[in-house]
């Protein structure tokens, strides 16, 4: 954000981010005990929203949905306004500020507001800005998502940084810094000293960098504002501008940054419950190093734990193939009943009714299998289709996106990468007035004519439901 | 830091790394001419009560030591230390580095244990003084915290002081150590492992280590091309580690060493730069010289990293089997009177807790042979020597007499082994 141009230069990804999405902001802030505004209908604002990536997805899905994204970068606006225009959306709007002239919630009131990946890679007055600015938009019952990078992994971030920019000491522009870097990197990865300490420690670093594009780590390994900082200090950080600690977006980021039955219940004892200090000891233990944290307003009671109870207004989604994690009680079998009805969703009621293993139970096993990434609760019913229908329609955001790119945005706010042309051209005919007949014959007279026979079809519109990417 | 020192006992140590004799080696192999290690001028930057020195000057009487410190209580110890062991070749000095004006020129100066945790006016004053004060040929030694490892380190740093009172960390650090310790024990993968290994080292640290290294007041890790630019600005050169067995080959994978050559393209400071990222390096000791010196690595260290060569040895100072009349040097006496921490003749530190022990290595001024040492011994028996049977103390020595004779050959052994006696 602090440097427009260099934003204005490199093109940032367009990509949705699920755990941004309010459905996942309502569900957490539901869970901790607030009543959050129904995410279908509610006022979102993204700073830093680049080119509309992530809202664009959300207003399209949402018609109720009103969605504002401002950006610091000129280009990155008018590539957002014009695909919201190609889209015909009128609930998105796409602004070029500085988030310092917004301290004083120029904007109007919000329900949500989502900065992903600002705090970290700012200087210090804008940090200040944007809690202000999250304060000033944020409705009585809103939830805010803030995203940085934390201590103490941001260390072991650091040091590839501090490496990888000296060794591109002499390049001149960000992305040729970031491929220098990379170079780099990749020596590291194949020389590290085999087996000790510090060779693992930089094989599991060295693991995201050496692959990853290079305009992801101009704007975020490379940054140069890019700081991280301990949960403790952003948690004083956003009391001093009366926000208080909800929770995170995202309860674990792999199934190693949990902790170990015994050892929750000692760093429990050790900061005196949940809360502030609770995730500050597990960071110590687990070595975190990104947080997704949510805040309300500081004047919000807040409950200090999740409470499994309030899981019986939730829907729940689950794709975990129940042998990847090692789940135990009540969970497998809830893992497999709705993995059995995937991409559908099914309610507290009917997963209680088809288990019938006592209510009390499946709350506490449905957490559980929150917190360990596995089940997928929503609070909002899904809007894709769980089969194509008769004349399937696809998303127009994914068929928008499919005529240049491989990206898709699917209805569940995810990226998917299609790489097989005949499948984008295929997704691109999903309009809605195309019968399977129609679908078939003008694929066929396509310039690369696939011909597809009834079956295969239908197995490959399935698919595409699957990743729901059709409307119902 | 001042107060640190002034509260802190901080028993001096004698750092081998740091003797003359090892730098003027590596010097040489390096294309410098320095001056002899028996007859230079050392000085020593943040001194402590400066056994480090008094050690080297007990070794050699034309080896003139300076020390200077900030903290005044132990440069007391160290100067009465000084007068105890009749050594006249050592001046210690109260004085702020930043204060320092002209000391004169030295052949050797040390400096362990300081840049990486002052603040910048501290390190340029200190780049400013080797400057001033080194010869044309002369070494310097510092030493600090390196990078990339500094990183892993300052992260259990500021957990600790976190978790503690950052007045008075001691307490609350070692807590949260204790606290954490059990469960990172459990944990397989890397972040884990770090953190395991550190808490472990950790644990392990006496309290003055700790509050000096860990959680003292400023705590900066460097990266060796920022030390040598700085270095650099101030007409100062690279010249190499002072750790010899770094000069061996096979210090790194298969293969690595190709690309670190190609990687630094004939810099060295970029070769050890990027030999750190690879290691994940904690600590360097590093020698600087003048930047007109002629510093160049010479036939053996090239011979050394293709593994053609072996490390030369350092001359030894001590005997092994001890003589007619048995000799400790005036300084490892003085010692001994003192209490358990010694510096041995090969200058490294040596720990001797048997009272009986360091009694007999008082003895030992190369007057008295076997007989005279035993009746020593037993004339002190019940006065300077306490000694006890069962619970009783016993007062006749003479009663003993059978038992010293027979164990003084193994003691004397024992002595000559420590490095204690000389010829």
């Amino acid at each position: 954000m602090s440097a427009g141009g260099g934003y204005d230069e490199i093109p940032y990804s367009k990509y949705p981010y699920p755990h941004t999405h309010p459905d996942r902001l309502a569900t957490v802030a539901t869970l901790m005990g607030l009543s959050p505004a129904p995410p279908a209908r509610a006022r979102v604002l993204e700073l830093g929203g680049g080119a509309g990536g992530n809202v664009i997805p959300l207003a399209y899905a949402a018609p109720e949905l009103h969605a504002v994204c401002v950006d610091l970068s000129a280009r990155a606006i008018a590539d957002g306004r014009r695909t919201a225009e190609a889209l015909g959306l009128a609930n998105v709007e796409l602004i070029e500020a500085d988030l310092r002239d917004l301290r004083g919630g120029e904007l109007g009131p919000f329900d949500y507001v989502v900065a992903h990946g600002v705090y970290s890679w700012v200087p210090g007055d804008v940090r200040d800005a944007l809690l202000e600015v999250i304060r000033a938009h944020l409705a009585p019952d809103g939830v805010a998502f803030v995203s940085y990078n934390a201590l103490p992994g941001g260390y072991l971030r650091r040091m590839l940084r501090d490496m990888g920019l000296w060794h591109a000491r002499a390049e001149r522009t960000p992305l040729g810094r970031a491929g220098t870097a990379q170079e780099l990197f990749r020596f590291l990865a194949e020389h590290r000293v085999a087996d000790d300490l510090y060779g693992r420690l930089l094989e599991r670093e060295l693991r995201r960098v050496v692959a990853r594009p290079l305009p992801s780590l101009v704007h975020d390994d490379l940054a140069d504002d890019m700081q991280a900082f301990w949960f403790a200090d952003v948690a004083a950080h956003a009391a001093r501008h009366d926000l208080g600690f909800l929770g995170e977006a995202e309860l674990a980021e792999l199934e190693a940054d949990r902790l170990a039955p015994g050892v929750e219940e000692a760093v429990r004892e050790l900061s005196g419950g949940a809360g502030i200090a609770f995730e500050q000891y597990s960071d110590f233990l687990l070595g975190r190093k990104f947080r997704q944290t949510l805040l309300c307003r500081a004047e919000r009671r807040v409950d200090s734990e999740l409470d499994p109870a309030r899981m019986r207004a939730l829907r729940f989604l689950s794709s975990a193939v129940p042998e990847a994690a090692p789940l135990s009680g009540l969970l497998p079998r809830a893992v497999a009943a709705l993995e059995a009805v995937w991409p559908r969703t099914l309610g507290f009621e009917e997963l209680d009714a088809q288990l019938d293993a006592g209510s009390g139970a499946l709350a506490a096993a449905l957490l559980d299998g929150f917190r360990a990434g596995v089940v997928e609760p929503h609070v909002d019913p899904p809007r894709w289709a769980d089969r194509p229908g008769e004349r399937p329609r696809a998303s127009a955001l994914a068929r928008l996106q499919a005529a240049d790119a491989i990206d898709l945005t699917t209805l569940r706010h995810e990226n998917v990468r299609m790489e097989e042309p005949a499948a984008r051209r295929l997704l691109r005919l999903l309009d809605g007035t195309r019968d399977r007949a129609q679908i078939s014959a003008e694929l066929a007279a396509g310039g690369d004519g696939v011909a597809l026979g009834p079956g295969d079809l239908e197995r490959n519109l399935e698919a595409l439901a699957q990743l729901a990417l059709l409307h119902a | 830091m001042t107060d640190l020192y002034e509260t802190v006992r901080y028993t001096g140590f004698p750092f081998p790394q740091t003797h003359p004799e090892r730098l003027a080696l590596l010097a040489r192999m390096h294309g410098l001419d320095p001056a002899p290690p028996e007859r230079c001028r050392v000085l020593d930057v943040g001194c402590a009560d400066g056994v480090n020195l008094l050690g080297m000057a007990a070794g050699a009487p034309g080896l003139e030591a300076v020390g200077i410190d900030s903290a005044a209580g132990p440069l007391e110890r160290g100067r009465a230390l000084a007068s105890e062991a009749g050594l006249l070749n050592v001046r210690l000095e109260a004085l702020d580095l930043r204060d320092a004006g002209e000391l004169g020129a030295f052949d050797y100066v040390i400096v362990h244990g300081l840049y990486a945790w002052v603040a910048d006016d501290v390190r340029d004053a200190l780049m400013a003084l080797l400057a001033r004060c080194l010869t044309a040929h002369g070494v310097a030694f510092v030493s600090y915290n390196a990078q990339p490892g500094g990183h892993l380190r300052t992260m259990l740093r500021e957990m600790a002081l976190m978790h503690a009172d950052p007045e008075a960390p001691l307490d609350g650090a070692r807590e949260l150590y204790e606290l954490l310790a059990p469960w990172a024990t459990d944990r397989a993968d890397a972040y884990g492992r770090v953190l395991d290994h550190e808490l472990e080292r950790l644990r392990r640290l006496k309290a003055p280590a700790l509050l000096h290294d860990d959680l003292g007041a400023l705590y900066r890790p460097v990266w060796l091309r920022d030390f040598a630019a700085h270095a650099t600005a101030h007409g100062l050169q690279y010249l190499c580690e002072a750790e010899l067995s770094e000069l061996e080959a096979d210090r790194h994978p298969e293969g690595a060493d190709a690309m670190l050559d190609r990687l630094a393209a004939g810099d060295r400071v970029r070769w050890e730069q990027y030999a750190d990222f690879l290691a994940g390096r904690v600590f360097r000791q590093t020698l600087l010289c003048r930047a007109e010196a002629p510093a160049e690595p010479g036939e053996l260290v090239r011979a050394l990293r293709r593994g053609e060569a072996v490390l030369p040895e350092l001359p030894s100072h001590h005997v092994t089997a001890p003589g007619e009349r048995p000799e400790a040097s005036p300084l490892t006496r003085a010692m001994a009177r003192e209490g358990a921490d010694l510096v041995s003749l090969e200058h490294e530190y040596v720990r001797l807790d048997d009272p009986f022990g360091r009694y007999l290595l008082n003895l030992l001024d190369g007057t008295r042979d076997r007989a005279a040492l035993v009746d020593a011994l037993v004339a002190a028996v019940g006065r300077d020597l306490g000694m006890t049977a069962g619970e009783r103390p016993i007062t006749d020595g003479e009663r003993l007499r059978p038992q010293i004779a027979g164990g003084l050959e193994q003691n004397l052994q024992t002595l000559a082994g420590l490095g204690l006696l000389r010829a």
